[in-house]
């Protein structure tokens, strides 16, 4: 649970987001990363703290390169998470739209307040 | 029965915010009966295994709702609150209270707009913080939820 939270909470930031996305194609390194978001390194570097601090992505040590890459189990926790949380509110909502088939046109289109 | 989400657009907004946009195929005045008329409002809230042992809603400023359902070892859980503001039948905002813990409250904004012959919803649920958001997320999937985790097993989730 409290995972999650941090993992959530470190969702709520564009960039951070936008840094996911470019991760999701694959490893990168602070400069990789840099480059396409117009802030500094100083700047990407605290995200991508934020980041592996809520267990989204993780260092690799590759000589004295340090690419960050996605970690799949969060992430896929995470998904699976808005994914059923998504499909209890669809499942909802499939059926109100039968409770609104089932209601006469007249009686709403007339109801005056 | 495959559940098809795409109609459904969920957005994680800032720190505190969820919103969820869909589209019925009926004007916003009848919209506004299924979701305010007790009767109605049992014939799609209700869960499957959970019957809606409580249902109350009294959409005026100053009103009040309350949801309740019994839990599978007896034990029921319920929303409950005040409501804030009614603009019929195009939008109410309300304080949504889980088991009427002030600390798992959320403030609810509905707006319904026409959209062609039918209606654009957009609700706005609104969490103390970030904590507060990722608990409600949480706990819509720990209570009496087998029917939608039956239909999870057909689903492909895509982020």
């Amino acid at each position: 649970m409290t995972d999650l939270d941090q993992s959530f909470a470190a969702l709520a930031d564009p960039t951070r987001r936008a840094i996911l996305a470019r991760l999701a194609e694959g490893e990168a390194t602070v400069q990789d990363l840099a480059r396409p978001f117009a802030i500094s390194q100083p700047a990407i570097s605290r995200h991508l703290r934020v980041l592996e601090d809520a267990g989204l992505i993780e260092t690799r040590i590759d000589g004295t390169s340090r690419p960050r890459r996605l970690k799949p189990d969060t992430m896929a926790q995470l998904w699976g998470w808005l994914g059923q949380y998504r499909a209890l509110w669809e499942a909802q909502f499939q059926r109100l739209d039968a409770v609104l088939d089932s209601l006469p046109d007249d009686a709403a289109n007339e109801r005056k307040p | 029965m495959s559940l098809d989400l795409t109609q459904l657009q969920t957005v994680l907004d800032g720190d505190t915010d969820i919103i969820l946009r869909r589209s019925f195929a009926h004007p916003p005045a009848k919209v506004w009966r299924a979701l305010t008329e007790p009767a109605l409002i049992r014939q799609w809230m209700a869960v499957e295994g959970h019957p809606m042992t409580r249902c109350a809603f009294d959409p005026r400023v100053g009103g009040s709702f309350h949801f309740e359902w019994a839990g599978q070892d007896g034990r029921s859980f319920f929303f409950s609150g005040p409501i804030l503001d009614v603009r019929e039948p195009h939008h109410i905002t309300h304080i949504e209270y889980f088991n009427g813990d002030p600390a798992m409250s959320a403030r609810i904004t509905t707006d319904l707009a026409p959209n062609g012959t039918g209606t654009r919803m957009t609700m706005v649920m609104r969490y103390e913080n970030a904590e507060a958001r990722a608990a409600a997320i949480a706990t819509g999937m720990t209570d009496g939820m087998e029917e939608v985790y039956a239909k999870l097993d057909s689903l492909r989730i895509v982020g």
